[in-house]
């Protein structure tokens, strides 16, 4: 084995212009498709391990409007459309019988909202901050680890008490020390009591919230408030899926996201086997249909139920030119294949004499085909250890490029593991038909042509 | 030919290889040039805004609590006219090339109901100010721009200017002045009669891919009503155009600093960037596209070069028979360009059929357009002089063999 190896290095050191040719080839090929399969692999990862499988986001259609079907006209600000549904939400009052119901073995209102915050002695300010308004379950439900104080629970929640849970940031910043529980953040004119800091939270893709734009960098929310309080406090979620059409004759508020009367809090519960999934499906339709006000509008009952991963899926979270990048890369690598097989059986065939020569002094047909496969398989790993500053190089142009999800694009130890074996499979792969040519030669014959 | 044909099917390995490569960097090509061209449309498309160096864009004014009313924009607008050196104004829902608000319609031809999805930009004096070229009709009355709308005003009945490639789609007989677009199916749909038409707008709103419908807009007169994020557009007639765009900028925010929304601060600039902003992406992804289209070229030229030249050098013996018993350079040259030909022709019909293969298959998955059938002979063409170009240096040094090879001891 190891005879076989030194003689496939030296054939390596042969032809050193072609063996440059196909190591760049094999590289080329490799980096290219690495570059776009580490982007797919990050956006197309579970969000939440281990939790994600058991949450869901539930739908009931009570919008008092006319559904709006076919052709129409529709307007979208910041690139949030306000298409029916578009985001599966609910109205206030839904949320609440939902969760008074406490049919499911966790129930959280979510919905992202923008304040200022003000620290409590008014030195400091962050304008525009992104706040989560949800309930007491969210932090166990979406795993959020606390790391100081405590969350709030649900007789503060039902009570409207002001209370807030922080992320690490948020209090360095307002308050220059992570250790911010018992001070206050002023958001409009009320003071929320901090209860508790946690690190930083964001899923990638911010599944729960996805009216914000699928993928973040920034972080995403960095304080948690309970949903009742911060409406409370005058704050209203961004955009909602939809409104009750105005009473006849009044005139519209121009208010397109209140929950009272919009359809604008996600609502997310947590179902660990799939006979509460059943049940928890079953008691939605039952809801949906003693909804007799929709009649009125034309409307059927409606009721939902989506796993995380069929969400994701049903909001096309991954872009469709990501998947397509990956085909292109892909099929490129395999011309490269094509490529480098094609060099390589030529430099095989070039030394017939020589193998027929080995043949002859008794070397086994075996023999000849492991170290032609050998010599092919160490073109490609040279190729795949070049390929990982050229992987690098592409993702860094890949972050470069302003999308949302680019700055994402990131190698992790399991991409580059995978690299390595996908160098290690495209050499084996390359270089069977060329060695197996090769092993073919028939000892005599090469001795007495040429 | 036999004498071609014969060694070519003799052994197989080579040629086989060339083959399936040229076949497959065709089927590539063929759909990356398509992409490619996809994303350019974008980039290469009219915008029809003219003079876009003296066009400042005023936007992400964003009012605290409820919108201003329609009257306190037209003080802004009366103020804005006012300044030295500006030349149109107007109000505007949304803009070209700026995102924020996007307003679409899913519009038929009255009658015919023919349909188109078209962009709506609401302004109350959009034709001067973005200097848009009329190819009939004529723009808006006076009393017309200053419609005032209850709610945003893309349902409301009225006038409306359309694009030329809006009124082609929906008026195929050529007469789209007076002719009635509703705005959706719905019976209470807004009605608007077309009273010009314009020669190109973009729309606001790129898909992931080029739309035949880039070029599909309308405009409404007047000023929506309760809309958070008016757009100011302000044409200039000075060569000075940073005292303008202070000028601008100084007039907002001492008409409506007290009322901005805080931490969100409007912005004053110049169309040209937010046109290049807007189409970013889509020239990222050219740069890819053509990246890999010229790497997967190149790969291919060196992959048939390579295997050819191994090829020729393997029958340097045959070649000096054959030049022994008579046969001139230029046959031999001839000879192995022809075979070459043989075998990338051969690899560009597979190529051809796995390109169409491939592009039905991404409009099944992808909602990709059909490869129009243009690019099949471009590929194929493309391909065929990639094949004579590598088989170029290698077919020279066959003509080179000298005769007297044939007689070296064997």
């Amino acid at each position: 084995m190891s005879y076989n190896f030194e003689l496939a290095l030296r054939g390596l050191r042969r032809f050193p212009k072609s063996t440059l040719l196909v190591v760049l080839t094999v590289a080329l090929g490799l980096s290219a498709c690495m570059t776009t399969l580490v982007l797919l692999h990050v956006l197309s990862a579970d969000p939440l391990p281990g939790r994600s499988q058991h949450l869901y986001l539930a739908w009931v259609d009570t919008v008092l409007a006319k559904p709006n079907n076919g052709a129409s006209a529709d307007m979208a600000l910041n690139g949030i459309t306000t298409n029916p549904n578009a985001y599966r939400r609910i109205k206030l009052a839904d949320a609440q019988a939902l969760l008074s119901s406490r049919r499911a073995a966790g129930q959280a209102v979510v919905a992202s909202m923008t304040a200022n915050e003000t620290s409590d002695d008014g030195k400091h300010t962050e304008s525009l901050q992104g706040i989560l308004a949800t309930s007491a379950d969210f932090m166990p439900m979406f795993g959020v680890a606390l790391r100081e104080g405590r969350n709030w629970n649900a007789a503060e929640e039902a009570a409207r008490v002001p209370v807030a849970v922080i992320d690490t940031d948020l209090a360095q910043k307002l308050f220059g020390s992570i250790h911010a529980v018992g001070r206050s953040v002023r958001l409009n004119k009320t003071l929320f009591r901090v209860i508790g800091v946690i690190e930083p939270y964001v899923t990638q893709p911010r599944f729960y919230s996805l009216n914000w734009g699928a993928f973040s960098s920034d972080g995403g929310e960095n304080l948690y408030a309970p949903y009742l309080a911060a409406l409370d406090a005058g704050l209203s979620p961004t955009d909602s899926d939809g409104c009750d059409a105005p009473a006849e004759g009044a005139k519209n508020d121009g208010d397109f996201s209140n929950p009272v009367h919009c359809s604008s809090l996600g609502f997310w519960v947590q179902l660990d086997t799939p006979k509460q999934v059943a049940d928890y499906s079953e008691y939605l339709t039952h809801y949906a249909e003693q909804q007799k006000a929709l009649a009125g509008f034309g409307k059927k009952p409606q009721a939902q139920l989506f796993g995380v991963a069929e969400w994701l899926k049903l909001k096309d979270v991954v872009p469709q030119s990501v998947r397509l990048n990956v085909w292109l890369a892909g099929s490129f690598l395999l011309l490269c294949m094509f490529n480098v097989a094609g060099l390589l059986a030529a430099r095989f065939l070039h030394r017939s004499a020589e193998i027929g020569i080995r043949r002859a002094l008794g070397a086994p047909r075996l023999s000849v085909f492991v170290q032609h496969v050998l010599e092919a398989g160490a073109v490609c790993l040279v190729g795949g250890v070049l390929a990982l500053p050229l992987t690098l190089l592409g993702l860094w142009i890949l972050r470069h490029q302003g999308n949302e999800f680019s700055g994402l694009a990131r190698l992790d130890p399991l991409m580059f593991g995978a690299l390595f074996a996908l160098a290690l499979l495209v050499g084996v792969l390359v270089g069977v038909v060329p060695a197996w040519r090769a092993s073919a030669v028939e000892p005599g014959l090469q001795i007495k042509s040429d | 030919m036999r004498h071609i044909v014969k060694p070519l099917l003799r052994h197989r390995l080579m040629p086989l290889l060339v083959v399936l490569q040229v076949a497959l960097a065709c089927a590539i090509a063929c759909n990356a040039f398509f992409l490619l061209q996809q994303r350019l449309v974008p980039i290469l498309t009219p915008d029809g805004v003219g003079e876009p160096d003296q066009l400042i864009v005023a936007w992400q004014i964003a009012s605290r609590g409820q919108p201003w009313p329609q009257s306190r924009l037209q003080e802004v607008e009366v103020a804005l006219r006012a300044l030295p050196g500006v030349a149109a104004v107007s109000i505007a829902g949304s803009f070209p090339m700026e995102t924020t608000a996007q307003m679409n319609g899913n519009v038929l031809a009255d009658g015919t109901g023919i349909r188109g999805d078209s962009a709506v930009y609401i302004g109350d004096n959009l034709v001067d100010t973005l200097d848009l070229k009329l190819v009939a009709g004529r723009d808006f009355s006076a009393s017309e721009k200053a419609t005032q709308y209850k709610d945003v005003g893309i349902n409301a009945n009225g006038p409306a200017i359309i694009t030329r490639a809006l009124a082609e789609q929906l008026f195929p007989d050529g007469q789209a002045l007076g002719k009635v677009v509703r705005i959706g199916d719905a019976a209470d749909a807004g009605r608007r009669t077309v009273v010009g038409v314009v020669e190109h707008l973009m729309r606001n709103q790129l898909g992931q891919d080029d739309r035949d419908d880039i070029d599909y807009s309308m405009l409404f007169p007047g000023i929506p009503g309760m809309f958070p994020v008016p757009v100011f557009g302000v044409r200039t007639n000075t060569t000075n155009i940073e005292r303008v765009r202070k000028g601008i900028k100084a007039t907002i925010e001492h008409q409506l600093g007290n009322e901005l929304v805080q931490g969100f601060e409007p912005q004053y600039e110049m169309y040209g960037h937010l046109r290049d902003r807007m189409l970013a992406r889509s020239k990222a992804a050219v740069w890819l596209l053509a990246g890999v289209s010229v790497v997967v070229l190149v790969v291919t030229l060196a992959g048939i070069m390579g295997l050819t030249s191994y090829w020729v050098q393997q029958r340097t013996r045959q070649i000096g028979v054959r030049r022994a018993l008579g046969a001139q350079r230029s046959h031999i040259l001839h000879a192995v360009q022809i075979e070459n030909l043989l075998v990338v022709g051969t690899g560009v019909l597979l190529g051809l059929l796995a390109a169409y293969a491939i592009n039905l298959w991404l409009m099944r998955h992808y909602e990709l357009a059909r490869l129009p059938w243009i690019y099949l002979p471009l590929g194929a063409v493309l391909m065929l002089v990639l094949g004579q170009l590598a088989v170029l240096g290698p077919a020279r040094r066959a003509a080179r063999v000298p005769p007297v090879v044939a007689t070296r001891a064997v």
